[in-house]
């Protein structure tokens, strides 16, 4: 920073600092009222529908502006260009003259001002939002409200107070109130809210969200877990927000999608039963971590016990491992039951799009009920995988590379359900060939092969004479749909290679079961990025469609993307389900190895 | 009597010369620019006034390919989406290209072509085909009318869009023969129906084999034909060499490039066009002479050409953009052309789109301003890699009502009467204290008006 815009923070630091000392009457009483030592939740009422507090500041501030990831991307020419840009130059002036007015680095006064905590609480009545900040240095909280009421009328805003009970409350935004009560500092929207809050500071007399028995179970609850590196923890009163119509969609019996209900099902129905949810967000150096959690009931299950495994609490299978693998996900599904039961979980419109299917999907099975004979054959362990796809040595080469990926499912009876499943797959290739041709398009190639005791039953798109060499071939070239067969195991792969190993893998890949662990799943952030660079043409080429970008611009932009995911290691969910709870778990891991790229 | 026939052809098509009663100035600048390519900006059309007209329409017509770089980056993104396979997003990649060609009259030329020869990727459905094509149509759009008609004839969109993929000579196909007359190269009363059909026959072999052309020697009909007086044993090519040698194909495109630049609502008189046919012929079919000497006429900077032709949707909104050195996603530009009826590789039928008056009714003139609203409404859209009113700023246009005088020299063939300035004015002065909302506001209701559409 130059000497000169130095000098001129500190020069409207200290008149800000002089401002906020002389123009401005201490905000609070002499002394705080009997009780005044108190927690947020005491001091919000009972009307609270969520909240969100915030600890560990000044800790998550050294994580951050500690980790080794700092220094990288201060690295990155494009850190370089949103440091010069008019928006940053002008957020460090802003930081000066905070530093000025504080007397201290914003750091350290962030800290100090946040050191007990900070609470955001949305009311349900007229949806009031309040901002409740308690300090340890209270002189420090009134150099800073100084210092906001200063700065609001250097923008040349009238500062507008009211005194209620005797606090002084500034009109410091379009509707925002700013009160000062000793160690706390509130900011509100809402008029009422505010004053039901210091009414309650002062007297303590009324119901607050302390005394709320759904937040109390939720607080015991967040309490009970860990608190090492959390930065945030928060409660949603759920029955309140049923109660209140809002978000209509969610707490419907009925979903409208398949593969909504497929994927989150169960958690929607917790959400209609469940009077809470909480949510915990933790900060380490190598990882964020959420963690979202209701309670749980069993006899909130039905109608969808597929989801949960009846009659005991089922478990997802290991994630399956393979080499260049982008994502896995396990899960415990038992498809046949939900096919059957789909009018119980889908709306008319969904449930009826899914009777055509049915139709169709029995049609093409030789009449085999596709819901309790095709799906019916197979177990409820549902594994995923997704892998990069290597094209160096492969021609035609499309121009778009996308990733493989494969289902794998466990048969209950494979000498029976293996002719059929076959059979059905070479129909489908010839089904495919045919409107292909009327199309156009490339022609399906079947074939069948043997690994060791596994049939793979291929096919590949055939490139005409004279393209097989392209290397820019169409999207199908990404694609040779494969079914293998391997003891139990039934692989529905979109690459013959995904499916030859995945048949060659072992057939329990190492990997913990957890008890009640319902789905899990992973991505890893290195295999997405050579997956991206792999398609960094066409992404620039979209870019510059998109968003009108000259070529410079959007390979500045696209590279920006590649160094930023190269920050990260890989991304782990889980969805945990006890007999008491159910919680989802969102873990992003970050590196702290990154070699600095210009 | 008809207005045109008081024209003078020989003054008609003389090199204009400006007097002071027509100076040459920003105005007729700016006439040039949007006529021949889409519009230019400020800076630019002062810089033309500082030449005469002559110099820069040769200017024009000399930047008739373009610079490998340009190429190899539109062409890149073109690839990017051909990729994709839906011929519906190519229209983007065309849309970069009118966007941000320097070689405008070549772009403009190469949409003449594509209603000319109009393909739609609807029937054709294959994304690569219709790029083919359109590359085709830059290749020669200012170069040898005979060469583009004997490759067009060849082309595998072309002949699928016609029907005409299999042709075989128990059974030949009329359409590509008919349509090559009618509307290609000779036009109504200038063939009969034996040409149609002896024509057809020199066609027959001709077919689309894997997506590529090929001549079928089995399925020719190789029996003595008489096309257009002309005896013997035609093939495609002849049939093609026989057409384009009748008097009728100089009239027939001189005409076209007549409505395409000077006016489509006054019919010129066969004598009015006969220079430029002259022309045509005598420059062995090339088109670029033929171009300039219009570009360059009398008539064409005269009152019978100014404000005399109404603004294609592409011409109205890549005017807008490039008049502002706008920039903005290209698939909402590519969609929103296609809704107001100028789908870039949609043309409505084979005789392309009608022009003129067919433009405008209730429903685009409304669609129009949609769509323009879009554009600006759209986070992507950049004037000089910044806000609107930062880029006018930098042109020192601050106020709103600098704003429309600026507006009216880059957008309008006419001047703003002041009713309309002022009702432009009050409109905008309750959107207090946001310059940007305000001049965004300006600029929409500018090229919203009835006489913005006016080329």
């Amino acid at each position: 920073m130059s000497n000169r815009s130095t000098s001129s923070i500190h020069a409207v630091g200290f008149l800000l600092f002089v401002a906020g000392c002389t123009a401005w009457p201490p905000a609070a009483a002499a002394e705080p009222p009997p009780g005044a030592d108190c927690n947020a939740a005491e001091l919000l009422p009972q009307t609270i529908v969520a909240c969100a507090e915030f600890s560990g500041v000044r800790g998550s501030l050294k994580t951050v502006l500690n980790h080794p990831l700092r220094s990288k991307l201060e690295a990155m020419d494009a850190y370089r260009v949103l440091m010069e840009s008019d928006a940053t130059q002008q957020l460090r002036v802003g930081i000066g003259v905070f530093e000025t007015s504080m007397g201290q680095p914003w750091q350290d006064a962030l800290a100090t001002l946040t050191d007990r905590g900070i609470t955001v609480a949305l009311d349900s009545v007229d949806g009031g939002l309040a901002i409740l900040v308690q300090s340890s240095d209270a002189d420090l909280l009134e150099r800073f409200r100084g210092f906001v009421l200063a700065l609001r009328q250097l923008q040349g805003a009238a500062v507008r107070q009211g005194d209620y009970r005797g606090f002084n409350a500034e009109l410091v935004g379009d509707k925002l109130r700013m009160v000062r009560m000793h160690d706390w500092l509130l900011l509100t929207n809402n008029a009422e809210l505010g004053k039901s809050i210091i009414d309650q500071y002062i007297d303590r007399d009324s119901d607050s969200l302390q005394t709320n028995a759904t937040y109390a179970n939720a607080a015991k609850e967040l309490s009970a877990s860990e608190s090492d590196g959390r930065l945030v923890s928060a409660f949603l009163d759920v029955n309140r927000l049923r109660d209140a119509g809002v978000a209509k969609d969610v707490f419907k019996e009925k979903v409208d999608n398949v593969v909504a209900e497929m994927l989150l099902g169960g958690v929607l129905s917790n959400l209609r039963q469940t009077h809470y949810a909480t949510a915990q967000l933790h900060l380490s150096g190598d990882s964020l971590a959420l963690q979202l959690a209701t309670p749980h009931q069993r006899d909130w299950e039905p109608p969808r016990e597929y989801f949960f495994g009846a009659p005991g609490l089922a478990t997802a299978p290991p994630l399956l491992a393979m080499p260049n693998q982008l994502f896995a996900l396990s899960t415990h599904r038992d498809l046949s039951q939900m096919w059957l039961r789909s009018g119980d979980l889908l709306s008319d419109q969904a449930s009826e799009q899914l009777v055509v299917a049915d139709t169709t999907l029995t049609t093409i099975f030789s009449g085999r009920d596709f819901g309790e004979d095709i799906l019916g054959s197979l177990k409820s362990d549902v594994q995923i995988v997704g892998i990069a796809q290597e094209f160096t040595d492969i021609l035609p080469r499309p121009a778009i590379k996308l990733p493989a990926f494969a289902l794998q499912f466990r048969m209950k009876n494979p000498a029976q359900t293996q002719p059929d499943l076959r059979r059905v797959f070479q129909s489908f290739v010839g089904f495919l060939n045919v409107v292909g041709a009327q199309n156009g398009q490339p022609q399906l190639d079947l074939g069948m092969e043997t690994v060791g005791d596994a049939q793979l039953i291929t096919s590949r798109y055939l490139p005409d004479r004279d393209e097989r060499e392209r290397l820019d071939a169409p999207i199908q070239f990404n694609f040779s749909p494969t079914l293998a067969f391997a003891g139990d195991r039934f692989i529905v792969s979109s690459s013959t290679a995904l499916a030859r190993a995945l048949v060659e893998s072992k057939d329990d890949p190492p990997g913990t079961i957890t008890s009640g662990l319902n789905t899990r799943a992973e991505i890893e952030a290195g295999v997405l990025q050579d997956i991206l660079q792999a398609n960094r043409s066409q992404l620039v080429a979209n870019n510059m469609l998109e968003k009108g970008h000259s070529k410079e611009a959007a390979e500045g932009e696209i590279g920006l993307l590649l160094k930023l995911i190269e920050f990260f290691r890989d991304v782990h969910m889980n969805l945990l389900v006890s007999d008491s709870q159910m919680a989802i778990n969102l873990i992003i891991d970050v590196k702290s190895d990154v070699e600095a790229q210009p | 009597m008809n207005e045109m026939q008081t024209i003078d052809p020989d003054w008609a098509w003389q090199p204009f010369e400006p007097t002071s009663q027509r100076p040459w100035d920003r105005s007729l600048a700016a006439h040039l620019y949007r006529r021949s390519g889409f519009g230019a900006d400020l800076a630019r059309i002062d810089q033309a006034v500082m030449r005469t007209p002559a110099e820069v329409v040769s200017e024009l017509i000399s930047n008739n390919q373009e610079t490998p770089d340009f190429r190899s980056t539109a062409d890149s993104l073109a690839e990017a989406t051909l990729a994709g396979g839906d011929p519906a997003k190519l229209s983007a990649a065309w849309v970069y290209r009118l966007l941000y060609t320097p070689n405008q009259l070549l772009e403009k030329m190469t949409l003449f072509w594509h209603g000319h020869f109009a393909t739609g990727a609807e029937k054709v459905n294959d994304a690569r085909m219709m790029w083919n094509q359109n590359q085709l149509l830059r290749e020669h759009a200012l170069g040898d009318f005979g060469r583009l008609v004997h490759q067009i004839s060849a082309d595998p969109a072309m002949l699928i869009y016609l029907d005409s993929a299999k042709n075989r000579k128990a059974h030949p196909n009329e359409n590509f023969a008919r349509e090559l007359m009618e509307l290609f190269c000779l036009g109504e009363g200038n063939y009969g129906e034996t040409d149609v059909l002896e024509l057809a026959r020199c066609f027959t072999g001709w077919e689309i084999k894997n997506k590529k052309f090929r001549k079928n020697r089995y399925q020719h009909d190789s029996g003595i034909k008489s096309v257009l007086q002309q005896r013997g044993d035609f093939d495609g090519d002849d049939g093609v060499r026989i057409v384009l040698e009748q008097p009728a194909t100089q009239t027939f495109i001189a005409r076209k490039l007549y409505r395409f630049f000077v006016s489509e609502e006054r019919s010129p008189t066969d004598a009015l066009l006969q220079p430029l046919a002259n022309l045509f012929r005598e420059s062995d079919l090339q088109i670029a002479p033929v171009v300039e000497r219009i570009l360059g006429s009398n008539l064409f900077f005269s009152s019978n050409s100014v404000a005399c032709r109404i603004k294609s949707p592409v011409e109205l909104v890549m005017g807008m953009l490039r008049s502002l050195h706008a920039t903005t996603n290209t698939q909402l530009v590519g969609r929103g052309l296609k809704n107001i009826g100028q789908g870039l590789f949609y043309p409505p039928n084979v005789k392309g789109w009608d022009g003129g008056r067919a433009w405008i009714n209730s429903s685009t003139l409304l669609g129009r301003a949609n769509l323009i609203a879009d554009i600006l409404e759209n986070e992507a859209t950049r004037f000089d890699g910044g806000s609107l009113s930062e880029c006018l700023d930098r042109r020192e246009v601050q106020t709103p009502d600098q704003a429309i005088r600026y507006f009216e020299q880059c957008l309008l063939s006419v001047p703003l009467d002041d009713a309309t300035r002022i009702q432009i004015q009050e409109s905008v002065e309750s959107i207090s204290g946001d310059t940007e909302r305000q001049m965004r506001a300006i600029l929409h209701a500018l090229t919203s008006l009835p006489i913005c559409q006016l080329a």
